[in-house]
């Protein structure tokens, strides 16, 4: 027997379960073959952790899970917030950017003051830029519009500068993904409102030129 | 917003990424509990995986084996914590916070030095697995410990089943050359029933 037929047979070999005449030739090749000697020894450590029976998944323990992700991504989307606010843009000079807002979270109805961010274009390639919405409780109708000036596109719409839609925006985190491609040297920016009955909000994101 | 030529929308997440994970989850528990023999750990481990998954959500949606992108996502981790307690300068085994769960990991019929044995055994493969290559250590536990075939293994990594049994094979001498040498059987205080 060579070296790829025992290959073959041995998580059978290490569990145990090879036929007798098969288990005699390959234990003959191994007592000859260090090799192999070893990889009997790795199956069976293997073979140790499949074995072994453990209990099933605690009842509660799935959706308890699914809260802690949805909370742990929710404290990131919270900290790019942060980042972009406190002016960081410009060290986020990668493809991807995440703005997030938050609706339906204002103490009283009307406009915030616009916060400000950066998101790096290029000539060269489509860059996404994604746009996290933090809803609080379903928001349908809320109206998305998107304002575009300056040497960038947005792909699959040419030289339209202005977009508006309705949605209806589900609790938690809502993300579009906008790709962008720079069409001159100068970048350009884009102005983002979301309203709905409840609260209004403005972002600005510069769009720079990378490089 | 699909209305909206040239822009992705996506809704909500957390509605689509539970029906995504829920029927997974009990295996991916099970394995967790198998690789880190503690209740605890499993749980910070499926964790983990969860939030990896979230973040690569669209990914996961188009992979033919989603069980097995997540199993190898779980065995990278497990690899990265061995690797960080290797580092670590605190012995887990000395604080008890690295003993067996025995409400969660059945005895199999074992007398009490036999599962102080076999826990000895698994910690020491863990350690293993955390010196061995990431890529070949999560390739040799999805065909030997989840019992892939080697078709779905060509699925997942793109290479071709010849070089995949030849690299499970090198894997498994690798695994085994470090089991025979002590300098991995590290001295370990084992608490049968400690928990963290």
């Amino acid at each position: 027997m060579k070296c790829e037929s025992v290959a073959e047979r041995i998580t059978l070999l290490a569990a145990g379960t090879l036929p007798d005449d098969q288990r005699n030739a390959c234990m003959t090749h191994i007592a000859g073959c260090a090799g192999c000697a070893d990889a009997l020894q790795g199956a069976v450590a293997m073979h140790t952790v499949r074995a072994q029976a453990v209990a099933a998944a605690p009842d509660g323990l799935f959706d308890r899970v699914m809260r802690q992700t949805t909370r742990a991504l929710e404290r990131r989307a919270l900290q790019q917030r942060f980042w972009l606010g406190a002016g960081f843009g410009g060290a986020l000079a990668a493809s991807l950017l995440a703005v997030a807002f938050a609706l339906g979270m204002l103490a009283s109805p009307g406009i915030e003051e616009p916060g400000i961010a950066e998101f790096f274009v290029s000539t060269d390639e489509t860059r996404s830029m994604d746009i996290a919405i933090e809803a609080d409780r379903p928001l349908p109708g809320a109206r998305i519009s998107i304002l575009l000036s300056g040497g960038v596109e947005l792909e699959g719409f040419g030289e339209r500068r202005e977009l508006s839609w309705s949605e209806d925006l589900e609790a938690g985190l809502n993300k579009l993904s906008l790709p962008l491609t720079a069409v001159g040297e100068n970048g350009g920016q884009m102005v983002v409102r979301l309203s709905h009955p409840d609260s209004e909000q403005l972002f600005v994101i510069q769009l720079k030129i990378d490089g | 917003m699909g209305k909206v030529a040239g822009m992705k929308w996506r809704r909500s997440d957390t509605n689509r990424f539970t029906a995504l994970m829920r029927p997974h989850f009990d295996a991916l528990y099970a394995t967790a509990l198998r690789l880190s023999l503690s209740a605890a750990d499993a749980e910070d481990l499926v964790q983990d995986v969860c939030l990896k998954a979230h973040l690569h959500i669209d990914e996961l949606e188009n992979v033919e084996f989603q069980r097995a992108w997540l199993l190898k996502v779980l065995y990278h981790r497990f690899i990265d914590i061995q690797r960080a307690r290797e580092r670590s300068p605190v012995d887990m085994a000395e604080t008890g916070a690295e003993s067996s769960d025995p409400e969660s990991i059945a005895r199999d019929g074992l007398q009490p030095d036999e599962l102080v044995e076999r826990e000895i055994r698994l910690r020491t493969l863990g350690r293993a697995m955390g010196i061995l290559n990431s890529e070949d250590s999560s390739l040799l536990a999805l065909r030997d410990i989840e019992g892939f075939s080697l078709e779905e293994l060509h699925q997942l990594t793109g290479l071709s089943t010849g070089t995949i049994k030849s690299r499970l094979h090198r894997t498994r001498s690798k695994l085994g050359r470090l089991l025979s040498n002590a300098a991995i059987h590290k001295p370990v205080l084992t608490v049968i029933g400690g928990k963290k």
